[in-house]
């Protein structure tokens, strides 16, 4: 390994041994994973509360698992949020699951065949312990769906270990006293879960790891924004136990993490302290705090209300035909006529497809993927809006407002928007005209703007106006 | 060759025909065509058996034994209660690697199934006289359960008796034994929704607040739950008034036409909500286990053919007719069954109950109920249909004479009817 040389001649800490691995959890865009509600974060006043209790149960060992045991020692209520239009009995655990949502299903075997794994034909939906209250029932539900995959790095192969499709948890709103209030919009969105081999040993492969496999994540239908993807890393020295980092925000970030955790590691090994594996938190700043003790292994066990998983050959082969290519911004750059910039901020946005899709005369792309990559609209708004617009059903002076109320989830009637058409314009200039005779020309062209609110350009506007007074 | 109480398990690995390998330890599968195994890092995952080209044993896997690491230690002075456990979710424990649920055996099985129990009451006996799915009661089970009951309600040490039931057929159960037992003591069914194997399991809360409520003074048949979604309170329904209302909710079983007895908050403090129960005493309890099998609960239904009453009438010693609204079948033109009804009257008792579930019949509002009541139909006022139906097994199975049957079947032996419906019993 030449270039491993090369890091340990730039890097101190490279002279250590270390061992890297990670685990990307990204949100799926799709309903939710067992119940048909929407996969809807909410910012809203909820519409019910309800109060309950965790108890500490015998885990698989027929111990109280330690990782359980610590937050069972806490002694929490908790609060949970729900409304009554995204939250329904299965999330309150008040119904058993239904059958496995498909489309995320879809989605997660295509995440697996680009990365180049092996599907199990039959899996199991299991139920992993969680008692730190975000999950109502005790457990969260987590499928191993592939394994033995592989990310080609300048720095040699790594190995994918496992891709998982899990439920995502309920959200934290606050916790005071002994009362924790979560929120039941997250829990249950579809999470796929790609961990890596423990085997790196350079954090720079480490992060092109993980910036490759945010590339694919992003052909896929996922979800974008903040909170939506999150990385644990698995590190330690030599003769340092297991760490778990959770949450390290942006893949950019892994290095520093680990430059500081590889001294932190270090330091208390020198300081001969008493170390042992556990889970810590990564915060903004590259820096770690601790969060608990490693979770015990044995925690997981069948999802008794639902049957084995079988995936058939048939639709991987038919997934397999229509995997999305990774996308080069030079490729979309030139076919559009965009800047370089633009192109790759499209492709990153994920709505390059959409783009793709519309068939505009009128409306340039280089517009098109502006507003596509500035705001969070679905994309059935966006191709309705494009389309009134490249018909002149509407007037390009609206279209900020439009995707300003729609990205703030604003219901809009987009006919309050209609532009005039040219007979229509002909008899509100003519009745002006009529009603203010002896008013300069300028004058009265602004009193027809103003009358026309921007449904019409001025151009129509000025040629009518000039052929009316004639 | 003697095995030993397995201490290990083997560890299989598994060459594919695609050249893959799989390892990990053979579970029961209920697929025939596949091999489930549990991988080391705990997931479970199958193996189609066409695709294994060869298996071997490439390890072995420390059992881990099933000693308790809990303190079944009780706390001094404490109240004494029997526990009765005839199955359901509370009885069972979860073998986590399959998912398997089997009953448990002994006291300190349940402690370790309810954490935390212990610290509350003491218990002075446990029985198992059966362990099945609710769904399989019949009426040899509600025997053996009564006696069971009777013997713990005679034992002086005794101070209440908790019996955990599943849910599907519990409030049948707790109607039953409120017929066959004078109780001189706290009787409290309990049950769970959800298995024990969770931590937000409904049993915990609700079998410790059975448990409280056994130590009350409360000499009636009561059943013990959820009175809301929440982990805030757990109320005491009579017997004879309850029902499950939800199919999987926790809070499943509701006070039908009647208000809770008593609230359980968190903390196990009791509230009581009426006073018209009975109190504990010195006698002696009294059990009379006659069942009459031969009675019918019948739906009516729109378009339902009167011809059923003659297979009634043939095979059956009394029946129950869940009617509509205020006590209405169809008695004019097609499908009538006034003719019919009347011949049955004859022959068995016929009682009517209303499939609305909450209010009551009455047969003084419609000119045909009145004519149906001369008949013979008794008309059961607010009980419940599946009240009724236990309550007619009973009966029946101790007297004959018509009037006897209509006196004992109208008479309020254990609160089965309520005179006074109060605004707030609906939907409670």
């Amino acid at each position: 390994m030449n270039l491993m040389t090369d890091c340990k001649k730039k890097h101190s800490y490279t002279k250590m041994v270390m061992k890297i691995g990670f685990e990307i959890h990204q949100q799926l865009n799709t309903g939710k994973l067992f119940c048909r509600c929407p996969s809807e974060l909410r910012k809203d006043e909820p519409d019910f509360k309800i109060k309950r209790k965790l108890y500490a149960v015998r885990g698989e060992t027929s111990e109280f698992d330690k990782a359980v045991n610590y937050e069972a020692s806490k002694e929490k209520d908790f609060v949970y949020e729900g409304y009554n239009d995204t939250t329904c009995l299965v999330e309150l655990d008040e119904q058993p699951p239904l059958e496995i949502n498909q489309d995320a299903l879809n989605e997660v075997l295509k995440i697996a065949l680009l990365l180049n794994c092996k599907i199990f034909p039959v899996t199991q939906i299991m139920r992993k312990t969680v008692i730190d209250g975000s999950n109502v029932s005790g457990f969260q539900r987590t499928i191993l769906i592939a394994k033995d995959g592989f990310v080609e790095t300048k720095y040699g192969k790594v190995k994918i270990d496992s891709i998982c499709l899990e439920e995502d948890a309920a959200r934290i709103i606050k916790k005071e006293n002994n009362v924790s209030v979560y929120r039941l919009d997250r829990l249950g969105i579809p999470l796929v879960e790609i961990a890596t081999s423990p085997s790196m040993n350079n954090p720079e492969q480490a992060k092109e790891v993980a910036l490759y496999i945010g590339k694919i994540l992003r052909l896929c239908n996922v979800k974008r924004g903040i909170g939506t993807i999150r990385q644990d890393v698995n590190f330690n020295i030599e003769n340092y136990p297991r760490v778990e980092i959770k949450g390290v925000q942006e893949p950019t970030l892994i290095v520093k993490t680990i430059n500081f955790e590889a001294e932190r590691q270090k330091n208390e090994l020198n300081l001969k302290k008493e170390v042992e594996a556990h889970v810590r938190k990564a915060e903004a700043d590259g820096t770690t705090s601790y969060l608990r003790p490693m979770p015990g292994k044995a925690r997981m066990y069948p999802e008794t209300d639902l049957p084995l998983l079988k995936i058939d050959k048939s639709l991987i082969e038919k997934i397999n035909k229509n995997l999305p290519k990774i996308i080069e911004p030079e490729e979309i750059s030139k076919k559009y006529s965009l800047s370089k910039d633009l192109a790759k901020a499209l492709i990153d946005s994920g709505n390059l497809k959409i783009l793709e899709k519309l068939k505009m005369e009128n409306v340039k792309p280089a517009f098109i993927a502006e507003n596509l990559i500035k705001y969070d609209i679905n994309e059935e708004d966006f191709i309705k809006v494009f389309e009134k617009l490249d018909k002149g059903e509407i007037s390009k002076n609206h279209v900020v407002e439009i995707f300003e109320k729609l990205s703030k989830g604003e219901k809009l009637d987009l006919d309050e928007y209609k532009t005039f058409d040219d007979k229509e314009i002909e008899k509100i200039i003519k009745k002006l005209i009529e009603e203010n005779k002896d008013i300069p020309f300028n004058a009265l062209m602004g009193m027809i703007m103003k009358e026309l609110k921007g449904k019409a350009d001025g151009k129509t506007v000025m040629d009518t106006l000039k052929k009316l007074i004639k | 060759m003697p095995k030993k109480e397995s201490d290990s398990t083997e560890i299989y690995e598994f060459k594919l025909k695609d050249g893959s390998v799989e390892e990990g330890i053979i579970l029961e599968s209920h697929d025939k065509n596949v091999v489930l195994i549990k991988r080391s890092d705990g997931y479970n995952i199958g193996i189609k058996k066409e695709d294994i080209k060869e298996k071997k044993v490439v390890g072995h896997q420390q059992n881990i034994g099933s000693t308790s690491v809990v303190k079944t230690e009780t706390k001094k002075n404490l109240g004494r209660i029997g526990v009765i456990l005839t199955g359901g979710t509370i009885s069972s424990k979860v073998d986590y690697k399959t998912g398997a649920v089997t009953p448990i055996k002994n006291p300190s099985e349940l402690i370790e199934n309810i954490p935390g129990l212990n610290e509350i009451v003491e218990i002075k006996k446990i029985s198992i006289p059966f362990n099945i799915d609710s769904s399989n009661i019949t009426a040899e089970h509600w025997k053996i359960l009564a006696k069971e009951i009777y013997e713990m309600l005679k034992d002086k040490e005794i101070q209440g008796v908790v019996v955990a039931h599943g849910t599907d057929t519990l409030h049948y159960t707790s109607a039953m034994i409120s017929f066959m037992l004078e109780v001189n003591k706290p009787v409290i069914f309990t049950y769970s929704q959800r298995s024990v194997d969770r931590a937000s399991s409904d049993a915990f809360f609700n079998f410790k607040s059975a448990c409280i409520m056994a130590l009350t003074d409360v000499a009636e048949v009561l059943v013990v739950g959820h009175e809301k979604t929440d982990d805030e309170n757990c109320f005491a329904i009579y017997g004879t008034k309850v029902r499950k209302l939800h199919s999987t909710r926790r809070d499943a079983f509701r006070p039908i036409n009647d208000l809770p007895v008593t609230l359980i908050n968190k903390d196990l403090k009791l509230k009581f909500l009426k006073d018209d129960y009975n109190k504990k005493s010195g006698k002696e309890p009294k059990l009379n286990d006659k069942i009459e099998e031969k009675i019918l609960l019948l739906k009516y239904t729109p378009n339902l053919n009167p011809k059923i009453l003659d297979f009634v009438s043939k095979n059956y010693k009394g029946v129950v007719v869940e009617s509509l609204g205020l006590g209405q079948i169809n008695i004019g033109g097609k499908y009538s069954f006034l003719e019919k009804l009347k011949e049955l009257t004859k022959k068995i008792p016929v009682c009517f109950t209303t499939q609305c579930v909450y209010g009551e019949v009455n047969s003084n509002v419609y000119s045909v109920a009145r004519e149906l009541e001369k008949a013979g139909v008794i008309y059961l006022k607010d009980m419940l249909s599946e009240v009724a139906y236990v309550k007619l097994m009973h009966v029946l199975a101790n007297v004959n004479e018509k009037e006897k049957i209509k006196q004992y079947m109208l008479h309020n032996y254990q609160h089965e009817f309520n005179d006074r419906l109060q605004e707030k019993t609906f939907l409670y």
